[in-house]
């Protein structure tokens, strides 16, 4: 007899985690090492303001000079995503005891506030009758395909069929907790996560446009996304270290944990630059382009807003002004995006952001979004709709930056704000089941989906915000519920594996994908042909960063999160399987079936070289079904391939088979 | 990924081109197959090879299992495919299709004050930026051509003999005065990066009217400044990004297996198929599923079709030595034979074809030594352009397919460096021709010396209406959610509109 909620705290868990200490340059530390040291600049080291939680938006809602309210009537503050987040009420369950799975009785000896005798509280949540969607029945899949989906979902990669086997075989009540333990452990974690985040913040090793320079240490920022992600790094420290983590230093990083906040920054130079607009006389373009691209992303990726929206004119829809845009722009008016930045003292450069103060840029309300036609300038400041006032402002001690960022960061994560909570536990929900509780998990306007259950989406975002913004320990909230295990139904679409899962899955079943502890991307070989989409690369120049530099042979089958990632060439096979556009933040993933996938599976030469890797290895059907299906074959299977093998194919051909089957292709 | 395996001789494959590929031969054998299809797997590739389905769809409403089926466009349409030829790097509106004879007087003189304040007046002011303030006249002779009289430099003899089916832009603008911001916006109606292009647009409005071929195809040596931004389909479904054929076989990349895996291809999928029915048995309703088995089937009549279509060889000599592929040159056999290519790409119901000359690093970007760039590059394309023309037209296909001419800029008349020509966004030539657009037309007009739009100047969004409106969409009702924003192609400012006068 287990309780459900004994579960999260059987994460070892700090009372307030701090930041693992890792090598930048020796990233291959990968576990984490309690690193014990409090944060020097700050007593509350996220900059939680301690304000009174909700007060302050239920009064700018309720206010009748409410700026928003004035502009387009009262109707626009309506909207749900506006309300405070408030902890719900847990449904009631509505399983009989004696359906409860033995693992969901709590121990008696472990507090249980949601009462015990109950079902998860998120299957309760999805047991109550929802915007006409068929409640959750109680069906769990298969103990195979449980564990084939955690570990897609968790890792990225599939189990084996020894894991497999293992899991089968333990019959203790939290053999499944177990699993899920080893794999939110397991370095490949971060890996998999990472990925996810990095569509978010449209990551990518170049810069775009004419000459898509390489960016040589981008690569720094995805490993720390790594970093973070496989240390549990609190959410919250997350997303203020990449908006101001230079902010909160003092001068030069004096230790790698410093230096990781400052890497964090890389996050606001991950956009597009157009280099060669100096040459036109168009560098206002390029600099306006640049704070576009960073106020829309900042707003999406962070806050499910949607500021592209209001740039031009108001919002059509939502609660935002035209002015709201400009004055969220005004919080990077001081931000460089050069390679060396003023805080290195010793002229160290790096993939890092900061300030200039000399002079702060003023920022202008553009008319119809056009930087060539400046209208009146403002100050920084959040939404108006439920931040009129003024921010506060304070440089930092060091005096070197505005202290812009720091304010906005601050705001982001600070429990006045109701969207930050509800956007990253929407994200994880939709890496989870495939689709958001919010459909459309960059945009929580009115133009964006309803929740399907505005309940379950803020009774996790209480719940992740009461565990110390800990994404591992919602993950394990959210996959140890009954519908996480639920078979294919109006909770969970069947998923194709994305571009990257898919060529990762291939390399991992056919035992060619090796390990690499992060560091710079690795080029894959590819064709003239394929190189020249860009003209550019035939055109490299002193820096070696406009050409394309193959990797070694050796190097080749690394996951796909460390292969270069160019803005203006696009690795074919990738291609084929719907990578989204790295030019602007990516909220999911489409996942497209077409031919040209089908082809590209069959004929890749990687992928037929993968085979014959594999089919020199096995002596059997059976090997080849345990090696890519991680399961033995059906009677009917084996039989089938046996006629297959008897016309004369050979086992590389039947390996490639199994390889493009359908079963690989999805998440069970 | 080395290439370890060699690829397959793709004739080999055609020669093995079993008989099942016939429509009806081909379901009769899918049916056929040990157990049967499932019922929906077998309407899947039904309704998928069923290019002529009675209940198409309407404008934009995808289907997502069968993204390509043709759809109802909004009213009767004039065209049915565009081809567009994009001319990477800028070419001299002055030196090829827009008559200046002021610029011989005033070549080696300065730009007349009245220009030069009339461009520092507007936005297009940075055009100035980087040019001497000299005029330079065109090293090229004009003659008027055709019942029109349009007059054409040397550099475009052949293509000057159609000036007569020929609808001249002389009044385009770009809101970027560089390559990749320019581009993006002639691709996809914004100087920033990531929005879908025209392309990916009219195909996901469209469909397309053969299913064995894709329907948005891109055909480059190097591709446009900018890289693949310009092509992509950027926040449409990735259904709808393009497919880039070579001249060469095999004309896509993976189409053809690697060597060892060619004679079992057809036993590997019959297999697979069955492997794929027992599992789509665990799951009801899944039509994921079934698109993906039917995804397999339609890959290996794509693989033939593809292969088909590639064959230029197959064309009569006449036809080869009309696209010019007959000649020494091997710049212009390459484009020549991505002209014809698009002949047989369109003949076949591709929907959009994006066909680049882009020889090599530079294009028609003449910074310096503007003869010495534009020469050779008009010798390498304009049989090939006007060969497509006089097959178009003479196969009938001009009427139903849409095609343009155009680049992401012109170039000024001042002189830049040692006798070349800066960028210019300002004003330059575009024209169309076929599909709905009338003959033997010009609009709009820049200033005496050729440097800016002065009568109608013409934005990029402008052209786009009028393609649009050409295929039988209202361009204002082609649009995508997307963050809670409308995309249009054309701009959610409504500012664009389609040339309506051009249009029959």
């Amino acid at each position: 007899m287990r309780p459900i909620l004994q579960t999260p705290r059987s994460l070892t868990l700090g009372p307030r985690r701090t930041w693992a200490c890792f090598s930048l340059l020796i990233a291959s530390v990968l576990q984490t090492i309690g690193f014990a040291q409090q944060d020097p600049l700050s007593p509350n080291p996220t900059g939680l303001p301690e304000s009174g939680s909700t007060r302050s938006i239920g009064t700018a809602l309720e206010d009748p000079n409410n700026p928003i309210a004035r502009l387009f009537g009262s109707d626009r503050l309506d909207l749900w995503s506006l309300q405070p987040i408030q902890d719900p009420r847990i449904p009631e369950s509505f399983i009989p005891e004696s359906f409860i799975p033995e693992s969901f009785i709590p121990e008696s000896d472990v507090p249980d506030s949601t009462g015990h005798g109950q079902s998860h509280p998120i299957d309760r949540f999805l047991a109550e009758p929802l915007s006409g969607i068929q409640p959750l029945s109680s069906d769990k899949v298969s103990k195979k395909d449980r564990l084939e989906r955690l570990s897609l979902d968790l890792i990225g990669l599939r189990a084996s069929y020894d894991e497999v086997q293992d899991f089968a075989s333990d019959e203790s009540s939290d053999s499944f907790m177990h699993q899920i333990d080893r794999l939110l452990a397991d370095p490949r974690f971060g890996e998999h996560w990472a990925r996810l985040w990095l569509d978010v913040v449209r990551y990518s090793d170049s810069n775009g446009f004419d000459w898509d320079e390489f960016r040589k240490q981008a690569w720094n920022y995805r490993d720390f996304v790594v970093r973070a992600l496989n240390s549990d790094l609190a959410y919250d420290e997350f997303v203020l270290w990449q908006l101001a983590g230079d902010e909160l230093l003092d001068g030069p990083p004096e230790s790698l944990l410093e230096l990781d906040r400052l890497i964090a920054t890389g996050y606001l130079r991950l956009g597009p630059y157009d280099n060669a607009a100096k040459l036109f006389n168009e560098q206002d373009r390029a600099r306006a382009e640049v704070l576009t691209d960073l106020t829309e992303t900042t707003g999406s990726a962070f806050l499910g807003l949607t500021l592209s929206c209001c740039r031009c004119h108001h919002h059509k829809t939502d609660p935002l002004s035209q002015e709201d845009h400009y004055r969220f722009r005004a919080f990077f008016a001081a931000t460089q995006f050069d390679e060396s930045t003023k805080l290195l003292a010793d002229n160290a450069t790096g993939f890092f952001a900061t300030d200039d103060k000399d002079p702060i840029e003023p920022i202008r309300v553009l008319d119809q979004g056009n930087y060539q036609k400046p209208l009146e300038q403002v100050e920084p400041g959040f939404p108006s709709v439920l931040f009129p006032n003024a921010p506060l402002i304070e440089p930092p001690g060091h005096g070197r930056t505005t202290g812009r960022r720091l304010a906005l960061a601050r705001w982001i994560i600070s429990k006045e704000n109701p969207w930050t909570a509800r956007v990253i536990v929407n994200r994880v929900w939709q890496n989870l089941f495939g689709q958001g509780l919010v459909a459309t998990s960059n945009d929580l306007g009115v133009t964006g989906s309803s929740p399907i259950s505005k309940e379950l989406l803020d009774h996790l975002a209480v719940y992740l915000v009461e565990h110390d913004w800990s994404l591992k320990v919602l993950i394990k909230y959210i996959v140890e519920s009954d519908a996480y295990s639920a078979p294919i139904g109006p909770w969970r679409k069947l998923r194709r594996l994305s571009a990257e899962q898919l060529r990762d899955v291939v390399l991992q079943t056919t035992g060619q994908l090796q390990h690499r502890n992060g560091g710079p991307p690795v080029w894959p070989v590819l064709s003239d042909d394929v190189l020249r989409s860009n003209p550019a690369v035939l055109d490299d120049n002193e820096t070696k960063t406009k050409g394309w530099y193959p990797s070694p042979e050796n190097h080749q089958t690394v996951r796909s999160l460390y292969l270069v990632q160019k803005r203006t060439v696009r690795i074919p096979w990738m291609e084929s399987f719907d990578l989204p556009e790295n030019t602007v933040s990516c909220a999911s993933r489409d996942a497209s079936i077409v031919p040209s996938q089908a082809l590209a599976l069959l004929n890749a030469d990687w992928v037929a070289q993968a085979s014959s890797q594999l089919a020199s290895r096995i002596e059997n059907i059976t090997e080849a079904y345990r090696a890519i299906l991680g399961r033995d074959p059906s009677v009917t299977e084996h039989r089938m391939c046996e006629a297959y093998l008897g016309q004369g194919r050979s086992f590389q051909e039947l390996v490639l088979v199994l390889v493009n089957s359908n079963e690989l292709a999805f998440v069970p | 990924m080395s290439n370890h395996f060699q690829p397959a001789n793709p004739q080999a494959i055609l020669a093995n081109r079993p008989e099942s590929f016939l429509p009806s031969r081909r379901r009769d054998f899918l049916r056929s197959l040990g157990g049967g299809l499932g019922v929906v797997a077998c309407a899947a590739i039904e309704s998928q090879l069923q290019a002529q389905s009675p209940n198409r769809r309407s404008v934009g409403d995808v289907d997502p299992l069968n993204p390509h089926a043709p759809r109802t466009p909004h009213f009767a349409p004039r065209a049915k495919s565009v081809i567009f030829l994009f001319m990477v790097g800028g070419p001299s509106q002055i030196d090829t299709y827009d008559y200046k004879p002021l610029l011989d007087k005033l070549d080696g003189k300065p730009v007349p004050a009245s220009i030069r304040d009339a461009l520092n007046a507007t936005r297009h002011a940075n055009v100035f930026h980087g040019c001497d303030d000299v005029i330079l006249k065109s090293p090229y002779a004009f003659k008027p051509y055709g019942q029109s009289g349009m007059w054409v430099s040397e550099l475009m003899p052949h293509t000057a003999e159609h000036v007569d089916d020929l609808c001249f832009i002389h009044s385009m603008q770009a809101d970027s005065n560089n390559h990749a911001p320019a581009s993006y916006q002639l691709h996809t109606g914004d100087v920033r990066a990531g929005k879908a292009s025209l392309g990916s647009w009219v195909t996901y409005g469209l469909g397309t009217e053969s299913q064995e071929l894709p329907g948005y195809v891109v055909l480059f040596d190097a591709g446009p400044l900018g890289g693949s931004a310009n092509y992509t389909n950027g926040f449409l479904p990735p259904a709808f990004q393009p497919t880039r054929f070579g001249t060469s076989n095999p004309p896509l990349h993976h189409l053809i297996p690697p060597e060892p895996l060619v004679s079992g291809r057809r036993p590997s999928l019959d297999l697979l198929y069955e492997l794929n029915r027992l599992h789509r048995d665990q799951y009801a309703g899944a039509t994921e599923l079934d698109a993906r088995i039917a995804s397999y089937e339609l890959a290996y009549r794509m693989q033939a079709s593809a292969l088909q279509v590639g064959r230029l060889e197959d064309e009569p000599e006449h036809i080869h030595k009309l696209y010019g592929i007959d000649s020494p040159e091997a710049r212009t056999q390459s484009f020549s034979r991505k002209c014809l290519l698009a002949r047989r790409l369109v003949e076949q119901g591709v929907r959009f074809v994006q066909l680049y000359d882009m020889p090599d690093k530079d294009g028609w970007d003449a910074h310096a030594k503007l003869a010495e760039n534009h020469t050779p590059r008009a010798k390498w394309t304009d049989i090939g352009v006007a060969g497509l023309l006089t097959d178009l037209k003479q196969r009938g296909l001009l009427d139903s397919t849409l095609v343009v001419w155009a680049s992401e800029f012109g170039r000024t008349p001042m002189k830049q460096g040692d006798l070349g020509r800066q960028h210019n966004a300002a004003g330059f030539t575009i024209w169309m021709a076929g599909g709905g657009i009338r003959k033997g037309l010009r609009i709009g007009s820049t200033d005496e010396i050729g440097l800016m739009a002065t009568e109608r100047p013409i934005q990029f969004r402008d052209l786009h209406a009028t393609i649009l409106t050409a295929l039988g969409i209202d361009h204002e009702r082609l649009s995508l959610e997307v963050s809670g924003r409308d995309e249009r192609i054309t701009g959610v400012a409504g500012s664009a509109s389609p040339l309506m006068d051009i249009l029959v």
